[in-house]
């Protein structure tokens, strides 16, 4: 094993991909925290500001806009996506013909891009021609108007994710040992009882990694919400990503937007070192 | 009381399950059943029906508008992310097993921290550095930082896999005078092959689906892939709704016609290495 700390060989192998690894994925990082320091039209010359960028997230309202607007979404999909997968999940670990036909189409989100989710909900939920006019205490909603956009989004965005949460709770489901169930049963304990007292707990370490999935993919979410509403109307569902992406390349607010992104990328970190470092879920399975 | 709500719920999960088996499958049914309609059916209620005159028109229209082209610009990315991020993954995590030098150690934590930081918060310094060394507009400018983006996940999965891996294998090899390559393709390889597969096609799906990057780094048509192209069909035919659901149906056709034949396997994949 030692004798690998002197292997210019094996340090060659090694520095390749930590080379492209830097160019494509450290450096655009550094990039961003950079062009932060800027005021920059992404044209012309660029002026070092020093904090006058941060300083003015503080004082920008739309920037504190952004960040609820990325915390209600978040808690909304969390909400949503949680309990529904954890119980479909549970339903798909076990036996039997109709949990495994069901299961084929209950997967079937998962087969489509963020885009073509977008546009497919886009059309299905269009005032005139969609499918709410067949939904009495729906009908004539406009989902897509500036009070329902958000919530409209968090549950286009649960139906897409929802089938990806229930694969993680249906293997770690399966890995729970029968006989377990079958001790409790002997001592007289039901299936409420079985349930919290065996199947949660055990599933705890699962239900942390599928939250900071949720946390860190909503946080960042772009695509759907790009295809859906762009982030109107006004900036009713503009969260971090579709607020740099409109300074940046619709208001030529270059060192703005990188500073927005700069933020971003320091949430995440901070919430991943809360989320996963803390409790060790990943750093167990994963170091 | 509490175990005759446990009960209850038992007899009315298959209903539940059921519930959520139709709102899944229904906008698919609903994608291909309008791709099929004439523009006139489309406009007749309810958005459900069968159409009255099949056509497959809407895909000929979308086929004579470039498809192809996005679809093969597509093929290359995916591809190319691909074999790419699960080459280089594996060298990392080859080099974090087989090394105990800090060197290593800390490159490794290099991928943590890019595991952490969301590609969403760098796209604009992307787009200056992909415009600096003139690769903007090109699929490189997609291809180089999706593999990057995709490399923290899969060294993550490959290190673990290849911890599995008794160091004495490695050992008995290095002896009779195998290099590192030699025992990268004949130990490391096949012991995890099914590892390699699944990250590649995880990354290779990540690829295919990606909207982000295209929408910042390309603008021609030339180098349109999928996603940007499905989302220029609403522009190109905003009253020809079915022409749209085409374009959506071919975009996932490759996804749905795998998980038909290997659904086990996409799953697999689809779950990124986790659990």
């Amino acid at each position: 094993m030692m004798r690998s700390t002197r292997d210019p060989g094996l340090l060659l192998l090694y520095s390749i991909p930590l080379l492209f690894y830097g160019l494509t994925v450290l450096l655009p990082i550094l990039g961003t925290l950079l062009l932060s320091f800027y005021r920059w039209d992404g044209i012309g010359g660029r002026e070092w500001i020093g904090l006058a960028n941060w300083g003015q997230l503080l004082r920008d309202e739309h920037f504190s806009h952004a960040l609820k607007i990325s915390f209600v979404f978040t808690l909304a999909a969390w909400v949503v996506q949680t309990p529904v997968a954890l119980g479909l999940g549970i339903y798909f670990a076990q036996r039997g013909l109709f949990r495994q036909t069901a299961a084929v189409f209950a997967f079937l989100p998962l087969l489509f891009s963020s885009t073509a989710v977008g546009i497919i909900w886009l059309y299905m939920l269009d005032p005139n021609l969609g499918i709410l006019y067949y939904i009495p205490p729906l009908r004539g909603l406009n989902p897509l108007s500036e009070s329902f956009a958000l919530a409209t989004l968090a549950l286009v965005t649960s139906w897409q994710y929802i089938p990806f949460h229930t694969l993680l709770y249906q293997a770690a489901y399966q890995g729970i040992p029968h006989e377990l169930y079958e001790a409790a049963s002997l001592d007289g304990a039901g299936e409420w009882d079985a349930f919290w007292h065996i199947t949660l707990p055990l599933l705890r370490p699962t239900i942390i990694t599928s939250s900071f999935i949720i946390v860190v993919g909503s946080l960042t979410y772009f695509d759907l919400i790009w295809v859906m509403t762009q982030g109107g109307p006004g900036y009713a569902t503009t969260n971090l990503p579709v607020y740099l992406y409109r300074l940046a390349f619709q208001s030529q607010n270059v060192g703005y937007g990188a500073t927005v992104g700069a933020f971003l990328a320091l949430l995440a970190l901070g919430l991943s070192w809360l989320l996963v470092g803390r409790s060790g879920v990943l750093g167990r399975r994963w170091s | 009381m509490k175990e005759a709500v446990a009960s209850v719920m038992r007899k009315l999960a298959p209903f539940l399950v059921l519930g959520w088996v139709v709102l899944a499958a229904f906008p698919v049914y609903y994608i291909v059943v309008t791709s099929l309609k004439t523009q006139a059916d489309y406009l007749k209620p309810p958005p459900w029906a069968f159409p009255e005159k099949w056509t497959l028109e809407n895909y000929r229209a979308v086929l004579e508008s470039g498809f192809l082209r996005y679809f093969s610009n597509s093929v290359w990315v995916a591809t190319t992310v691909a074999i790419a991020s699960v080459a280089l993954s594996l060298l990392v995590a080859y080099g974090v097993v087989r090394s105990s030098s800090r060197v290593f150690r800390g490159g490794f934590y290099l991928f943590i921290l890019g595991f952490a930081i969301p590609a969403q918060a760098t796209v604009i310094s992307l787009y200056t550095l992909a415009r600096s060394v003139g690769l903007y507009d090109t699929l490189w400018a997609i291809i180089l930082p999706l593999v990057g983006f995709a490399m923290p996940v899969t060294v993550i999965v490959f290190s673990n896999f290849l911890r599995e891996i008794p160091p004495a294998l490695f050992e008995a090899m290095a002896i009779e005078g195998a290099g590192h390559l030699t025992i990268l393709r004949h130990l490391v390889l096949p012991l995890s092959l099914r590892a390699v597969l699944s990250m590649g096609l995880f990354n290779f799906i990540g690829a295919w689906n990606a909207l982000l990057f295209p929408l910042i780094l390309t603008q021609s048509p030339e180098v349109r892939v999928l996603p940007m192209a499905v989302w220029a069909f609403t522009g190109e035919f905003t009253i020809n709704v079915p022409a749209v659901m085409a374009a959506v149906t071919l975009s996932a056709l490759p996804l749905i016609v795998a998980y038909v034949f290997a659904r086990r396997e996409i799953l697999n994949a689809l779950r990124g290495g986790l659990v």
